[in-house]
């Protein structure tokens, strides 16, 4: 998932009430930025392999683990419990909008096993040949824009813009 | 440029129709309907989901899927 991510982290954030327990309010700065931040999080292997730092194929690997996003999450629980949960949803979150990639995700880090739901191709991390070609294929398509209808009908069940 | 059958796009618009006004038949509440501009938003981004099935029927999406998947993108450049 590309684009999606964006619709995706601003619908958690639409239930971040939910999620926290009520300490956080829907769609509040404080929510966009955390599930924002997290949900992006697993994202950022791309940064070490774009700096020649790691290969090609580190990415969707430890970043992409249930083992990452309770690490993230208990980073998170003694600075503040609110962010620690949205956090660990969003990471979740990510890990669903990824399972459809044919590259699979290692959920079960240290096992490398991989699982995929296999509706689209993956070609590669990042770059626009990699942007163009997801877009070349149907589900991506279906799956990202349902993400931006889902978040358009959260907005209006939640009643903020574009239903101010 | 995305390559498709010609029929996609418009195939596209029709399904964006449907989705729409399921959404709204479903979700619109009597005390709070949508304007015409939020209804218009609604049918443009519906139209992506839309051209999501469409590219179901549509070879060419058929035909990328396949040959991506031949290949290893993650494989080391020697």
């Amino acid at each position: 998932m590309q684009l999606g991510h964006v619709a995706v982290a601003l619908a958690v954030s639409s239930y971040a009430p939910e999620i926290t327990g009520g300490r956080i309010d829907a769609f509040s700065a404080e929510a966009i930025a955390v599930s924002f931040v997290a949900h992006w999080l697993p994202n950022f292997d791309v940064i070490p392999i774009r700096l020649g730092w790691a290969r090609d194929a580190f990415h969707c690997t430890w970043s992409h683990s249930f083992l990452f996003a309770v690490l993230v999450a208990l980073i998170l629980l003694p600075i503040n419990a609110g962010w620690a949960l949205l956090g660990f949803v969003s990471l979740i979150i990510h890990f669903l909008a990824d399972m459809p990639s044919s590259v699979g995700l290692p959920l079960l880090m240290p096992w490398k096993r991989r699982f995929t739901l296999n509706l689209w191709a993956d070609t590669g991390h990042s770059g626009w040949f990699a942007f163009r070609s997801t877009y070349e294929q149907a589900w991506t398509w279906l799956l990202e824009g349902g993400a931006f209808v889902f978040l358009f009908i959260r907005a209006y069940q939640v009643g903020v813009w574009p239903f101010v | 440029m995305i390559k498709m059958e010609k029929r996609t796009p418009v195939l596209a618009l029709f399904f964006a129709g449907i989705i729409s006004i399921v959404l709204i038949v479903i979700f619109e509440k009597p005390a709070k309907p949508f304007a015409m501009w939020q209804g218009l938003l609604l049918f443009f981004l519906c139209y992506l989901p839309g051209m999501g099935i469409a590219l179901l029927f549509d070879s060419y999406a058929k035909k990328a899927k396949e040959e991506y998947l031949k290949i290893n993108f993650y494989e080391e450049k020697k």
